[in-house]
């Protein structure tokens, strides 16, 4: 019995000593971080700064921590970026190992505030603005990442490349000259395409004899006509009642994108700030969709599409006529869509008049934010070098396309793609998965290089032509300080006050003549503040 | 008299077992939609609306290929068994005793503490405090960081104790007057007498554990530690963002469904083959009206 | 102060047994519960707790007086007090029910399957939902010609409440009724048979012997779901409304999630959950008392 109590105490005493142990023993472990440094943080100044060359001493290796968003080929073809045939040859090359820091997919934006609060620091973010609420610039106001415009001596490559046009430079500095990352640039400082767009079913146009609709009353005709064929939802919408990526409404003269996060829902016109609900077009759009709603042109359902998983199960049904979507999505369906004789086109941005350009459609920028080195870290020389050949000319076409020549061939115009190993991968792995796998990050980007096919490419164009992206405000835009607490307090009440009453225009169940009570009202709730906010960063920002 | 009660009886049980048996059956219908779907076809799974009751199309097994056929997954299904054991093992030793010193009316603070403990169920600091406590502890890309965190969930504590509590003060009144201490009674008496409750709180710790990937994500950087649940979410969100971009995979995408359905039987089958050994501790009892019909 | 001396020195034991449970919640609950200070800041991660500017009660202000505060609160509140009223009874019912019934095989499977909905995942049970209440669904094709038209049950504002409570309890009921059935195994066989002598018929000995004897154990769920009434389902909601029901189906969890997701800010949603708990509390402070006044159970 005596034991027995005895055993208890040592029992109680053992489990509380461990957790104390826990608590102070291993508060160790952040410092132990830092003991890379020593080695690395000397450069091996060899030669010539703009060529691929070792950047750490022969038989030695240095390590840059990357904080860096997953990607789909993790897990299917490979574990971690380092698998990467273009990162196993950089590391060959530079003798600087990458580890990966990768956040569990879904989970980015709260590791990104976890790691910070926490103070736990890598080398270098990778697409880090994407998820921060203030964007790349708010990582760099807030202290998080260096200002890159104070160290561009130490980069002949990023230097050559930046002054190389004037957008280049207008986008990458800020309005005081910062520069918040180092940018991604497109090879010819074209907007990079994206290949979203409206796919109409071409057996149903043959069926009812109409031709690929061009004007929203054509649209109306040919959707018309397919109801009567018997087709239940001529028309998917997703549950905001807005085509994503503007895609639809821009012939309507408004560009509206009402995501919330770091997605700004305004538009320019000569230099203006527009706010789309507060414009006729808005109205318009309200009452075109409602009118096809009540005559069952859309999708009952539509309200149900609230997640891309809803979607997809009507994208290939045998009974939906035409959405917005990634136009690849039109080869998906040859293969997969349970009827065969089921086809899909690419339909061009309607308009109101025939042959009207428009003016706004998916963000598109030459420009856009890549990588940040951290603020704290203690490897600053080799990151800025490693950073750097990123824009070497002999790194540039093994960034695109990868350094096996195997999986890329030159055209005869001297341009180059992508060949069959990676479009139409024997094991059956995707194309997307297939590019990071060969090629992964490139900081100078060839255009359209994802893009498989002569007849994407050639719908991609068409949309690109009748756009001139005139109405489009630039992401790198930026806010101060005071400009975003405005913002952040008037207008996520604005955006969710817009959101629930455009669905319930399209679904009729406010009626239009309450119309003009609901612009007041988003008067009322201080649009008119905010925008004039946004107004005074926009003429910040064209005066670059 | 007699004659009545045996009709009303015998109405009653009809109508209970038919009901039992309606709602068994309502409960039924996901699990055996999602069994079904599992095994049909991709292309027509695509076009169909509703409930299944048979796998339509051409049976197959090839949405369980692509999941098993994931490096990750055998590895994951070894950390989830880890994390699951371990944290069940000392989930409810702590719960347990736990429960049983808070049962105790001759322990005086236990109300206060019972009232202090209360409040951490309500009150969370979020996750970032808890994220720079297991750094501070040491204890991030281990897998304590899952175990011990979660030892003690206080809506379990509760139902122990109330267990406890419930457990006549004689059982213990002839291991006192022998001499028994508290560890003592515990071991021999309680444990024993409240196996139903025990196997109850069992299960609900290694169901919570089995089912848990927030935590994993927050604090595992190691993708080899990774758990059964962040590789299944994975092989299901890559199915979404694969099929919107620019170089969609036919082949995956049309599987996409399928393996959303495959998914959830792979997560659900081990636990359900273990369910019957532990719920024969917790069905076992009286029944009213076993003895005379 | 000296009783508590007097009762360490009786039962030494007992207060060492506590001691690891006791450490555990102070190190696991109470030292990470400093980050409620978040509440009272205008929190950001890069200047983390001791950086950040102080705020007071602002982020209370700006809640109570946001647009749809007294709408969420009140779809929060109703529909936590529905699921008070049909789910808390629901799997009582059950256990009861299947404690009746005296085939074990049938007793165990139906148990099983009962238990079989908490295992498929909300966004599953969400889509099959939709599916459901669809226009071309099955109670939309049967109720048309009574309605005038097909219509998308979850369009409707009306009809969230009942189909959200009642597919809770579809989820959830076999799943909780496994306390009350380890609850009922519990009760002293010899009680029936004393109750029987005395005659009582089916119905007396579930009314003087069952019931009693799980009472403890009802009264004690209770005064936890009390805590829970300002807390619902919010991944469920999420996957399933949309803005044509906003009216009813937004509640406090999931207006903060949209305002978050524009501005990350956690000074704010921190603010906003440490009402909530500060609710809960009191609600189940209450609940104790009153249960301490009216029957011998309760928490504390």
């Amino acid at each position: 019995m005596v034991k027995k109590r005895g055993l208890t105490k040592i029992v109680t005493a053992f489990v509380c000593g461990l957790l104390i142990f826990l608590v102070t023993g291993c508060g160790a472990d952040s410092s132990s971080q830092n003991s890379n440094g020593g080695s690395g943080s000397v450069v091996l100044d060899n030669g010539d700064p703009t060529k691929l060359r070792r950047l750490v001493p022969e038989g030695q290796t240095a390590t840059l921590k990357v904080w860096r968003p997953t990607h789909t080929a993790i897990g299917t073809l490979m574990e971690s970026f380092s698998d990467t045939l273009f990162n196993k040859w950089m590391e060959e090359q530079t003798g600087v190992k990458i580890e990966w820091i990768i956040p569990v997919s879904g989970t980015e934006a709260d590791n990104l505030a976890m790691l910070i609060s926490s103070q736990e620091y890598p080398d270098i973010f990778f697409d880090a603005g994407l998820v921060y609420p203030t964007g790349a610039y708010g990582l760099m106001k807030d202290g998080v990442v260096i200002d890159v415009a104070q160290y561009l001596d130490k980069l002949p490559n990023y230097r050559a490349e930046l002054e190389r046009s004037d957008i280049r430079k207008k986008e990458s500095y800020s309005d005081t000259g910062e520069m918040a990352a180092f940018y991604r640039f497109m090879m010819n400082d074209e907007p990079n395409s994206t290949d979203y767009g409206l796919l109409i079913r071409k057996d149903m146009l043959d069926k009812v004899g109409k031709s690929i609709p061009e004007t929203y009353d054509e649209w109306y005709e040919v959707l018309k006509e397919f109801k009567k064929a018997g087709l239940e939802r001529p028309y998917l919408l997703n549950s905001t009642g807005f085509p994503k990526l503007n895609m639809f409404t821009g012939g309507l003269g408004f560009g509206y994108m009402n995501y919330g996060g770091s997605t700004q829902p305004f538009y320019q016109v000569d230099g203006k700030v527009r706010y789309a609900p507060l414009e006729e077009g808005f109205k318009t759009y309200l009452q075109m969709m409602n009118k096809w709603y009540e005559e069952g042109l859309i999708d009952q359902d539509f309200l149900s599409l609230n997640s891309i998983s809803a979607e997809l199960t009507l994208y290939f049904d045998p009974n939906s006529g035409s959405y917005a979507a990634p136009l690849s999505l039109a080869d998906v369906a040859r293969q997969i869509a349970p009827d065969p004789s089921m086809e899909f086109v690419s339909a061009p941005h309607p308009v109101v008049n025939k042959g009207d350009k428009i003016h706004i459609g998916p963000p598109a920028s030459p420009v856009f934010a890549g990588a940040q080195i951290s603020s704290k870290t203690d490897k600053l020389d080799l990151a800025l070098q490693w950073l750097d050949l990123y824009y070497s000319p002999d790194v540039i076409l093994a960034s695109n396309f990868g350094p096996d020549p195997s999986y890329y061939e030159q055209r005869a115009d001297g341009s180059y793609a992508f060949n069959d190993k990676v479009f139409n991968n024997p094991d059956g792995f995707a194309p997307v998965d297939m590019m990071m796998y060969v090629a992964d990050y490139p900081m100078v980007n060839y255009k359209d290089r994802s893009i498989g096919n002569e007849q994407l490419l050639g719908w991609v164009e068409e949309n690109n032509k009748i756009n001139d992206n005139a109405y489009l405000i630039s992401s790198s835009l930026t806010l101060s300080d005071e400009e975003n607490k405005v913002y952040a307090s008037i207008m996520p009440g604005i955006i969710d006050y817009v959101e629930e009453m455009q669905v319930k225009y399209i679904m009729g169940l406010e009626s239009f003549d309450g119309y003009d009570a609901f612009v007041q009202k988003i008067y009322d709730m201080g649009i008119e503040e905010v925008i004039s906010v946004y107004q005074k960063a926009l003429d910040r920002y064209n005066s670059r | 008299m007699q004659l009545d009660r045996s009709i009303g009886r015998r109405l009653f049980l009809v109508f209970n077992y038919l009901f039992l048996a309606l709602i068994a059956l309502i409960c039924l219908a996901p699990m055996w939609h999602t069994l079904s779907a599992s095994f049909s076809s991709p292309v027509e799974l695509n076009a169909h609306r509703g409930l299944l009751w048979y796998p339509v199309g051409e049976f197959t097994l090839k949405g369980y290929e692509i999941v098993f056929k994931n490096s990750a997954i055998w590895r994951s299904y070894l950390n989830t068994l880890i994390y699951v054991v371990g944290g069940t093992l000392v989930g409810i030793s702590m719960t347990a005793i736990g429960a049983y010193t808070l049962s105790r009316r001759y322990f005086r603070p236990r109300n206060v503490l019972m009232l202090l403990i209360t409040f951490t169920m309500l009150f969370n600091g979020g996750m970032i405090p808890n994220y720079m406590l297991i750094h501070k502890l040491g204890l991030y890309n281990t897998a304590w960081a899952l175990i011990l965190p979660t030892a003690i969930n206080v809506f379990h504590l509760i139902i122990l104790r109330t267990a406890f509590m419930g457990i006549p003060p004689e059982m213990e009144e002839s291991a006192k007057i022998d001499g028994a201490n508290d560890l003592q009674i515990f071991l021999r008496i309680i444990v024993p007498v409240s196996k139903a409750s025990i196997s109850v709180i069992v299960l609900f710790i290694a169901v919570m554990h089995w089912n848990s990937w927030f935590p994993a994500s927050l604090y595992l950087s190691d993708r080899a530690k990774y758990p059964l649940q962040i590789i299944l979410r994975e092989i299901l969100i890559d199915g979404n963002t694969s099929i919107t971009s620019a170089g969609a995979n036919p082949a995956i995408s049309m599987y996409k469904l399928l393996i959303k359905y495959c998914t959830v039987i792979v997560s659900t089958l081990p636990v359900l083959t273990i369910y019957p050994f532990i719920q024969k501790y917790f069905t076992q009892g009286v029944m009213i009206g076993a003895i005379k019909g | 102060m000296r009783q508590l001396i007097a009762n360490y020195k009786r039962h030494k034991m007992i207060y060492w047994l506590t001691l690891p449970v006791v450490v555990y919640f102070l190190i696991f609950s109470y030292l990470p519960m400093a980050g409620l200070i978040m509440a009272f800041q205008d929190f950001k991660p890069s200047k983390g707790f001791f950086g950040s500017e102080w705020v007071g009660f602002q982020h209370f202000v700006d809640f109570f007086t946001s647009p749809n505060f007294w709408r969420v609160t009140r779809n929060t509140i109703v529909l936590s007090l529905m699921e008070l009223a049909f789910g808390f009874p629901a799997p009582i019912l059950f256990a009861l029910m299947l404690n009746e019934v005296r085939n074990r095989l049938f007793k165990r499977t139906v148990q099983t399957i009962s238990y079989l909905p908490y295992f498929l995942s909300t966004a599953i049970i969400a889509g099959l939902i939709r599916d459901f209440m669809s226009s071309t669904g099955p109670i939309s094709t049967t109720l048309a010609p009574i309605m005038g038209k097909a219509v998308n049950l979850l369009s409707v504002p009306e009809y969230f409440r009942a189909i959200f409570i009642s597919t809770n309890i579809w989820q959830f009921m076999g799943y909780i009724s496994i306390i009350y059935l380890a609850a009922l195994t519990r009760v002293d066989p010899e009680l029936y048979d004393a109750a029987r002598m005395d005659g009582a018929g089916y119905w007396k000995q579930c009314w003087h012997v069952t019931l009693p004897g799980i009472s403890s154990t009802i009264i004690i769920m209770f005064i936890l779901n009390m805590g829970q009434l300002l807390s619902v389902n919010f991944e469920k909601i999420l996957l399933l409304y949309n803005s044509a029901i906003y009216e009813t189906a937004d509640v406090i969890s999931t207006y903060i999630y949209r305002q978050g997701i524009l501005s990350q800010n956690y000074g704010y949603s921190t603010a906003v959950g440490l009402f909530n708990s500060v609710i809960a509390m009191l609600l189940i402070l209450g609940a104790n008392y009153v249960s301490k006044k009216y029957s011998e159970t309760h928490l504390f």
